[in-house]
């Protein structure tokens, strides 16, 4: 699997899995590998800009470092975007765009602004340098919305060209195009081994690949817990656990605080490693597609280290996959 | 338990006959909402908890795994083998989108002809059916009906993930805005209901503005929207009313709002943006649950080359790994204290902050919940 040979990257999955934090690696570790890479939130209150250091990411690409930009598709400026090109005169479209019954039409038509969103995705993965017919970029990686959203996000050009006529049904047709070409354009399910999120990554697999005819490259097993014991260690506790041999010795010699605070952080340990080591089994049976290891990341602060770090555990993880 | 004896978090829920959970994604809302409404019934009311997507197990255990948009009463023989006193009563239901939205369009129809031509119009069911918004807004009609007729003396509502924290509070609001104002009467133009393009009755002035949209949209589809209205027309009364009480009733002292978070600092982050958003519109948060807080086993795991030597020969290889893994742990557990008392500063006072343990294992049953509860009332 050649995830990032893709041009087009859609990271996804149940809110709070680390999706952001895996978009931003992947990037990280594309441009590592000396591809242009665009990194896209989605009008997400992004913590790119504090752990990059850079200015506020917004409608014009930021660089984050060498090799990596990064936009922020804020629906105000989606929308200006979108009727600028498709008017083009501002004698035209300005009036639209500052008009009340445009502003109330695009706050609260259903799926408009995904759609003009995903069509501002596949604006960009068109544009070409200046001056030249080279791509800007060799891959965009979007960090999508959670499951719900990124099914009416992934939806939305689809139903469009069903209800739609006219330019913007051609339009619509065009973006469901790309999404849906297995050669450009992949999603990458990103999950905990933990019950919810492993039952949506699921369901979520299910209508991708379904109903909305989308590759998933991969499943991204998040934040695994590192075995607390391993090899002769582990054998060796689960003996002395026996008849409480462990707990009288280390009572006997340490005292019975420090004793039972070893005993219980280590159990509760094998017990989460336990249940982890199920759902990710679950996922793994249920399921046809690679999935991707990410060890879970002991740091105090979330910051650029951090991200670099599990971009080149992502890497390690990548790499293990054929 | 006796009243004197209420915690915080009872103090709060007793008089309130709406509990919204929200939060960002994956904190353990709707555990965290059903547990509230567990509490309240062993507290003697009658309560309903009205979730979004349950666990599938916790939905078994709530009686409530089929699907529809019905509410289900849990056996009372289970509450009380989990130990639930007795006197109050517990109803859970799981959220439909479509078929509250179909109700609410049967409710409000002038007629059955008017009612069967939104039900099956096109745009209606995308709309109903997958579009963003929905959800939101149907969560919050939900929550008025069952208030008005449900006879509960307490409604946990869960609310959907959103993409954005606060987007279901006004989502009765941009629904209703949508249907009705300018958008509408502009959509009821007499040239699009003659099938003419171009826009002679419309002001000067948003002349170029209508023929720039008809141009981008598409006539037929500008004719279908208005065709959508125009059957829409008889409801807007009904729909725009209900948008205000539901406002109403959220921003009133009977509601009150429970912000679930996770000790991580990113998740706190956007709790944090959240209350003041909460706070901006003038509604009140009432408490905050931090959920899975790692456990402090209350030592530094640091032991000396002394307390080492005196360890059993047969045990000693186990102690480094054991050692270190408790190090590790404590560190992290630190850190969520260092926030939780961060929080607890910022939030001030009159908000309780109540936690959750991170359990090595899942919560699916009502014991489960009542576990959780041991920790969020005391």
């Amino acid at each position: 699997m050649d995830l990032l040979g893709h041009r087009l990257l859609f990271v996804t999955g149940k809110g709070g899995v680390g999706k952001s934090t895996v978009a931003a690696a992947l990037a990280l570790a594309a441009a590592r590998r000396g591809l242009r890479t665009l990194l896209v939130e989605m009008d997400t209150r992004s913590m790119l800009a504090e752990v990059f250091g850079t200015g506020a990411v917004g409608a014009v690409p930021v660089e984050l470092r060498a090799g990596v930009e990064a936009v922020d598709l804020e629906p105000d400026h989606v929308a200006e975007d979108f009727l600028r090109t498709h008017l083009r005169f501002e004698r035209v479209w300005r009036p639209i765009l500052e008009s009340r019954v445009w502003h109330t039409f695009y706050e609260a038509a259903p799926g408009l602004k995904e759609l003009l969103c995903l069509g501002k995705v596949y604006r960009l993965e068109e544009e070409v340098r200046r001056y030249s017919r080279v791509r800007r970029w060799d891959l965009l990686v979007v960090d999508a919305p959670a499951t719900g959203h990124a099914m009416g996000l992934l939806n939305v050009s689809r139903v469009a060209s069903r209800i739609l006529v006219g330019p913007l049904r051609r339009f619509a047709q065009r973006i469901t195009d790309l999404v849906t070409d297995p050669e450009r354009t992949a999603a990458c399910i990103v999950t905990l081994a933990e019950e919810m999120p492993v039952n949506e990554t699921l369901e979520l697999h299910g209508r991708l690949t379904g109903k909305l005819g989308l590759k998933v490259a991969c499943v991204i097993l998040n934040a695994l817990v590192r075995p607390a014991l391993e090899g002769e260690a582990r054998d060796r506790f689960e003996t002395l656990r026996q008849g409480d041999v462990l707990r009288r010795g280390l009572e006997g010699a340490l005292g019975g605080g420090p004793a039972t605070a070893l005993l219980d952080c280590t159990e509760a340990q094998l017990a989460r490693e336990a249940l982890q080591a199920r759902y990710a089994r679950r996922l793994r049976r249920r399921l046809r597609v690679p999935s991707v290891e990410v060890p879970w990341l002991a740091v105090p602060e979330w910051d650029l280290r951090a991200v670099e770090e599990v971009s080149h555990l992502l890497e390690r993880g990548l790499g293990r996959v054929r | 338990m006796t009243p004197g004896s209420a915690t915080p978090l009872d103090a709060l829920l007793a008089d309130r006959r709406v509990v919204v959970c929200c939060g960002s994604g994956g904190v353990g809302k709707t555990t965290v909402s059903a547990a509230l409404a567990l509490r309240g019934a062993g507290l003697g009311r009658k309560v309903l908890v009205c979730t979004i997507d349950p666990a599938r197990r916790l939905a078994n255990a709530m009686g409530i795994a089929r699907l529809g948009d019905r509410e289900r009463r849990v056996p009372p023989e289970r509450l009380t083998a989990a130990g639930v006193l007795p006197g109050g009563a517990l109803w859970a239901m799981m959220l439909d989108t479509k078929r509250t939205f179909d109700r609410l369009v049967e409710r409000y129809a002038p007629d059955p002809a008017s009612r069967d031509r939104i039900l099956a119009n096109g745009f209606y069911q995308n709309l109903s059916n997958q579009v963003m918004g929905s959800q939101e807004y149907m969560a919050m009609e939900k929550l008025y009906e069952l208030r008005e007729e449900g006879g509960y003396d307490q409604i946990v509502l869960d609310t959907p993930p959103t993409k954005h924290a606060l987007d279901f509070l006004s989502a009765s609001r941009r629904m209703s805005e949508f249907l009705d104002g300018s958008v509408v009467k502009w959509f009821l133009r007499p040239s699009i209901l003659a099938g003419r393009a171009g826009a002679q009755a419309v002001r000067r002035g948003t002349r170029a503005v209508a023929e720039a949209l008809d141009r981008l949209l598409g006539l037929s589809f500008i004719k279908d929207l208005s065709e959508f209205f125009q059957a829409f027309e008889g409801l807007f009364d009904g729909f725009r009313e209900r948008a205000r009480r539901v406002e109403e009733v959220l921003g009133s002292a009977e509601t009150a709002f429970v912000l679930v978070t996770s000790p991580a600092p990113w998740t706190l982050a956007e709790a944090d943006y959240f209350r003041g958003r909460l706070t901006e519109r003038g509604m009140s948060l009432g408490a905050v649950v931090v959920n899975r807080v790692r456990a402090d086993y209350g030592v530094n795991g640091t032991l000396s080359a002394a307390d080492l030597a005196r360890v059993p020969a047969q045990l000693a290889p186990l102690v480094p790994p054991l050692v270190a893994s408790l190090e590790a742990h404590q560190a992290l557990a630190r850190g969520d204290a260092r926030r939780l008392a961060a929080l607890r500063e910022r939030a001030g006072p009159e908000v309780p902050v109540a936690t959750v343990p991170d359990f090595p294992t899942d919560v699916h049953d009502l014991e489960g919940l009542m576990r959780i509860n041991a920790h969020l009332f005391r």
